[in-house]
């Protein structure tokens, strides 16, 4: 092949399509090349935009990171992730789009502008990369997995096994196979979904399904051993699962995971994080569970345990931002909400100890029609096909959702999403009926493209409403003259924003900073009673207050110079003189 | 800073120097120093290297040991370097087997790792002296020249070295620096590591501070007053115990709470692995420590290793998991095996006992020797060298870890006439005043003085190879062929485990962390029609694999029995019978 004409080509596409890549017949997604462009040429609109980036991902890809800041040191800063789930496309653009929103707000001189330029902002639109780019490769295919070769049905061989694009139509869809054995039937309402079929119903299944593909190591098993890796939003440490497929080695132990915990870890001044799940606690914020008080033998130390529930006060306050969420964003009828295994939102809650929060980017509208089924509400969402093993196949939840994805591309006109069962021949089953077919890869999670930049918005009036609830120290003296040259100084601490400086569990948290007040006296000046560094664990949101006090010694007019504050909050300092 | 940096620079260079030229003398003067001597039972006879067993060397030391190895035994040491340390230092990897028999990375072997607690430092003499007596005994002992072709040994002397070095050339005492050297920021005010302990008086060793206070409720021991001892509750006292010695250099109102480190690299582990608010230390996620990190990257890579030793000090403990209770990932099949090797130890190591982590001593959470056994599947032990057993060789189960203090004091007297400890001495300190300091110095208590160091090392070393020894031996113990009628024959083939382990854990099945364990026959001509595990000979109790019947998996060859394999194949052989085993080693076999 010609490599200069078709480089020529390419960048013809990519100036058509303002630097985006396109896959199954979609545009508005950014394959990493483009992504990587587009960022870059935001930074170049906007003076404030950083890039950096956090390392490279298996496959060499950058993990970029923009920071949005006058380059003033002390703001706190709220941290946007994208694209923790690596199928999902929809909040990388989402953040890119917040990015360009925020940056433009910022410019302006009403309140908002004067609040945002008070916040530092991150944003990472896109932390697996390596999966993230096979949407964009042939076949598409919705994948989660980075591409670390590893030897997932452990016969000894990497990466042997994974999806074959049987029908040469360039997506990896699904298989079935008509079987006696099999445990599926078409369901009676859409016969072209398929479900587990109901032994108590009398129900028969008459089909096996499988992802699209192969037996290419003949032992059996379909598309078991992909090439790759880990799914970077199994493999932080809450909650993490050992021996399961794609949750990689160990916790943590991936270039991409490892480069984003070190990245929050090394910035104490982010104090709260939005991210994109599953899971979702902005929609479905979790229970507030006071925990019964455990009577101590006086003496008696506790053994710590792993907290393994959002502590009442912090579920509270989560639950209050969820309301703001859903009165700035409007959205309505989430799926419900998927507990995480090893998931990024909530090790940075647990793990981390700071604020976290998560929604889904998109979902299929509810189309509420009268139809005599249990409600779709009362089961959880099935998860998207994806390029890996096939588990016990496909969970009867997975139906419900998949219900809701046809009867809103029904409603808006999008039925092409579902490629039609299509009889196929099978090498691995010669004398057996096998049919591909199924919603498109990425159809059922990532929304139709020109909704990105309404969805961009929204989140945006979301990243700024959070902005204004970060936590912001002000502080007030008070010197009381004991006698000659002897002076009681009390330093008032208050947080006018609404989170607490802290999370309850990140009291616990050693990576936390505490609130530091520090004295600098003149040299006249003696500390009588009193460090000249006093800590305070927390300031609690909606004006919780904290004070510290000093006896000073020394001659009337010497000055003190205070400050106090903590790195989720801006620093306060004040000049006072003793008299 | 910089010219502190180069200053240090220079003395390692100098010392570098040093140590070479001593290399020169010892070659020659071992040779002189067992021409005229009876070989005492134990000890090799004309090494090559002579290397005294009564010191602790530092990581330079310990670096020339292993290079003067490799040099003299090309063909049993190799010496490299599994990664860096947080200071650059390498982290020495001693690679010991027999290589004219075998690559190392195709036997079953013995992993032996010292010092992760940079305190405890008397686990890299033991690895050392391990890889000197092996390479030294090869063709004189003959149970160990056998050993070196079965089985390989990676041999890491200590997986702490930045902060090793601390320990034996800055000022601490017994108990620290223990973390390794990553700065972190102790007591959360944003500054790394900026109040550790001062050397108060420049001795190089931190003790304790005490200060006379008529109301103390301390006195000095009237059998040896450089011993402090708590009044009873009638008693007035005149001292109060202070801190260890330093100052409050943060200005914080406290003292020493931000030293080098700190993190304890033994809960850093992956396994069980908990955040600093439920295990204190653990740092930030697993294996955010370098050295932890590329310790682990190495086992992960060397899935041919089957047994593992750590070396800590102190309390004469042979050590298992798990590390909670609430863990049952210990299968009673593994259990049954680590019995049998705990009591050999208990045996080999008079005053250590062998122990439950949890159970008998206390809860951890993402410790490394649960990371071994459990995701590994790995049978591993900790010894805690040194037991206070040593001091009067007197049976006192309820002495603590260290031994009784009056002990310490009354060893220190009687045996090394007062060398280990530091008398009270008077001193101004700028937030407590008038002072005395004194106490045990940091290389005494915890670690073996010098006489006792080479039996430590070699009831240990001597333990770690019947462990290794009890590594699984794979061997076809017999193949036959039957004719079927037709072109078709049936070859059954049995393959015998030689030692106590089995060629997988039963840790290992449970959660399928590792591959199984390949049958493989392969054919000339012909194909293989059926395989099968042939659970029952009499009963015909078989297991048929559809799927490549041509390379069975098999869940592993148990310690000391066996597993029968069967095959169908087309044709009149000859087959070639290959079974592989990631921790059992490859066996191969032509059957006619
Ligand atoms: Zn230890």
């Amino acid at each position: 092949m010609n490599i200069p004409i078709q480089k020529a080509f390419l960048s013809l596409l990519i100036a058509v399509h303002g630097a985006t890549a396109s896959f199954a017949g979609q545009t508005g997604y950014h394959d990493f090349k483009g992504l990587t462009r587009a960022i870059h040429s935001l930074a170049g609109e906007f003076r404030e935009l950083r890039v950096e980036s956090l390392g490279k991902s298996h496959a060499g890809l950058d993990i970029w990171a923009v920071s949005l800041t006058d380059g003033k040191t002390e703001n706190p800063a709220l941290c946007i992730i994208g694209g923790a789930e690596g199928s999902d496309l929809a909040s990388t653009e989402i953040t890119l789009s917040m990015m360009r929103h925020i940056a433009e707000k910022r410019m302006g001189s009403d309140s908002t502008a004067l609040r945002l330029k008070q916040i530092r902002f991150y944003f990472l639109p896109r932390i697996n990369p390596d999966a993230a780019e096979s949407a964009f490769g042939k076949p598409v295919r919705e994948n989660v997995l980075n591409t670390r070769p590893l030897d997932l049905d452990a016969d000894g061989v990497k990466g042997e096994d994974g999806c074959d694009d049987l029908n040469g139509d360039g997506l990896i869809t699904t298989m079935r196979i008509e079987d006696p054995e099999g445990e599926y039937m078409q369901d009676t309402l859409y016969p072209h979904l398929m479900r587990k079929a109901l032994p108590e119903r009398g129900e028969k299944g008459r089909y096996k399904m499988f992802s699209e593909g192969l037996d290419n190591d003949k032992d059996g098993l379909f598309n078991e051993d992909p090439k790759g890796g880990v799914n970077i939003n199994r493999n932080f440490s809450f909650n993490y699962r050992f021996f399961q497929a794609g949750s990689g080695p160990h916790p943590v132990s991936e270039p991409e995971s490892r480069a984003v915990a070190d990245f929050l870890f090394s910035h104490p001044d982010i104090a709260a994080v939005l991210s994109f799940g599953p899971p979702d606690n902005l929609n479905h914020p979790p229970e507030i569970k006071e925990a019964p008080e455990q009577a101590l033998k006086p003496g008696m130390e506790e053994e710590p345990q792993p907290v393994t529930a959002v502590l009442p006060e912090d579920a509270k306050i989560i639950a209050a931002v969820s309301g703001s969420f859903a009165k700035t964003c409007g959205f309505r009828d989430p799926p419900p909400c998927e507990k995480g295994e090893g998931c990024l939102a909530d090790w940075i809650y647990f793990h981390l100890g700071r604020w976290s929060f998560s929604t889904r980017p998109w979902w299929p509208p509810l189309i509420r029609d009268p139809e005599p089924q249990p409600p779709d509400s009362s089961t959880s969402p099935g998860k998207p096909k994806t390029d890996g093993p096939d588990e016990k196949g496909r969970k009867e939840d997975t139906l419900a959702y998949e219900k809701r994805l046809w009867k809103w591309m029904e409603k808006t006109g999008r039925t092409d999403q579902f490629i039609p069962w299509t009889p196929v021949k099978h090498p691995d089953f010669p004398d057996q009926k096998a049919k591909t077919g199924g919603f498109r890869p990425f159809s059922a999670t990532c929304p139709p493209p020109d909704s990105l930049e309404g969805l961009g918005l929204k989140f945006a009036e979301f990243a700024v409403k959070l902005a204004s609830l970060l936590p912001r120290i002000s502080i007030r003296t008070k010197i009381e003259k004991l006698q000659d040259s002897v002076f009681r100084l009390t330093v008032y601490l208050t947080n006018e924003g609404f989170l607490p400086t802290c999370t309850a569990l990140g009291k616990k948290v050693q990576w936390n900073r505490k609130v530091l007040t520090e004295l600098k006296p003149d040299p006249a000046v003696r500390i009588a009673s009193g460090q000249i560094h006093e800590q305070i664990e927390c300031l609690k949101g909606s004006g919780g207050t904290a004070s510290r006090s000093w006896i000073l010694t020394g001659p009337t007019g010497s000055r003190i110079a205070l400050r106090a504050g903590c790195p989720v909050s801006a620093t306060a300092e004040e000049i006072v003189v003793l008299k | 800073m910089r010219k502190k940096m180069n200053l240090a620079a220079g003395k390692r260079m100098c010392r570098v120097l040093a140590i070479s030229l001593l290399y020169a003398g010892a070659l020659l003067r071992a040779e002189d120093m067992t021409a005229s001597a009876l070989k005492a039972m134990g000890a090799p006879h004309h090494p090559k290297t002579e290397i005294a067993w009564n010191r602790y060397y530092d990581t330079e030391g310990i670096a020339g040991i292993c290079a003067r190895l490799a040099k003299a035994h090309p063909n049993l040491v190799r010496f490299g370097s599994i990664g860096k340390s947080v200071q650059g230092r390498d982290i020495p990897l001693l690679t010991v087997t027999d290589f004219t028999t075998g690559d190392a990375d195709e036997k079953p072997a013995m992993y032996i790792d010292g010092n992760i607690h940079s305190n405890e430092i008397q686990g890299a003499e033991v690895a050392l002296y391990t890889a000197w007596y092996l390479a030294e005994s090869r063709g004189q002992v003959e149970w160990i020249t056998g050993l070196l072709k079965e089985k390989a040994f990676y041999i890491l002397p200590t997986i702490n070295p930045d902060a090793r070095d601390h320990f034996m050339h800055e000022p601490n005492m017994p108990h620290s620096p223990r973390s390794g050297l990553l700065p972190r920021d102790d007591d959360g005010d944003g500054l790394m590591d900026e109040d550790g302990f001062d050397d108060l008086d420049g001795d190089g060793n931190i003790v304790m501070m005490r200060k006379l206070n008529p109301s103390g409720r301390w006195k000095d021991d009237p059998d040896d007053p450089r011993l402090m001892i708590e009044c009873r509750e009638d008693e007035t006292g005149n001292y109060d115990f202070l801190e260890w010695e330093g100052l409050d250099n943060d200005g914080d109102g406290r003292i020493n709470e931000d030293g080098p480190g700190y993190y304890d690299p033994n809960r850093n582990w992956a396994w069980n692995w908990q955040p600093s608010y439920v295990e204190s230390g653990s740092d930030q996620y697993p294996f955010s420590i370098p050295e932890n990190r590329a310790v682990a990257d190495f086992v992960m890579a060397h899935p041919n290793i089957s047994g593992a030793q750590s070396y800590h000090n102190s309390g004469g403990l042979i050590l298992r998991g798990p590390g909670q209770t609430s863990d049952d990932s210990y299968d009673p099949a593994d259990v049954r095996i680590y019995d049998f090797l705990g009591k050999l130890g208990e045996e080999m190591l008079p005053g250590y006992r062998y122990i439950v982590l949890e159970k008998d001593m206390y809860p951890v959470w993402g410790g490394e020797l649960d990371w071994f056994y459990c995701v590994q599947g790995v049978f591993t032990f900790t010894n805690e060298l040194w037991t206070s057993f040593d001091y009067f060789r007197k049976k006192d189960e309820s002495s603590g870890w260290f031994g009784r203090r009056r002990e310490n004091y009354r060893f220190d007297k009687l045996l090394l006439f007062g060398e280990g400890v530091v008398p009270w001495t008077k001193y101004r300190h700028p937030q407590y005043g008038d002072i005395e300091i004194g106490g045990l110095k940091k290389a005494w208590t915890r670690t073996a003085p010098s006489f006792l160091l080479e039996e430590m090392c070699h009831r240990n070393a001597a333990f770690t190879l019947f462990h290794a020894h009890h590594l699984p031996l794979l061997r076809v113990d017999s193949a036959s062929v039957s004719s079927l009628g037709g072109n078709l024959r049936q070859v059954d083939v049995i393959i015998r485990n030689m030692r106590v382990l089995p060629s997988r854990s039963a840790r290992e099945i449970n959660v399928k962390s590792t591959m199984p364990d390949f049958a493989m026959l392969k054919p000339v001509s012909g194909k293989i029609v059926a395989g099968f595990i042939v659970e029952d000979p009499y009963l015909n109790l078989v297991r048929e694999q559809k799927y490549r019947p041509d390379r069975l998996a098999v869940d592993r060859v148990p310690g000391m029995g066996m597993v029968r394999l069967r095959w169908l194949a087309e044709g009149k052989g000859p087959w070639r019978f290959i079974y592989e085993s990631k921790k059992g080693g490859r066996v191969e076999k032509v059957i006619e």
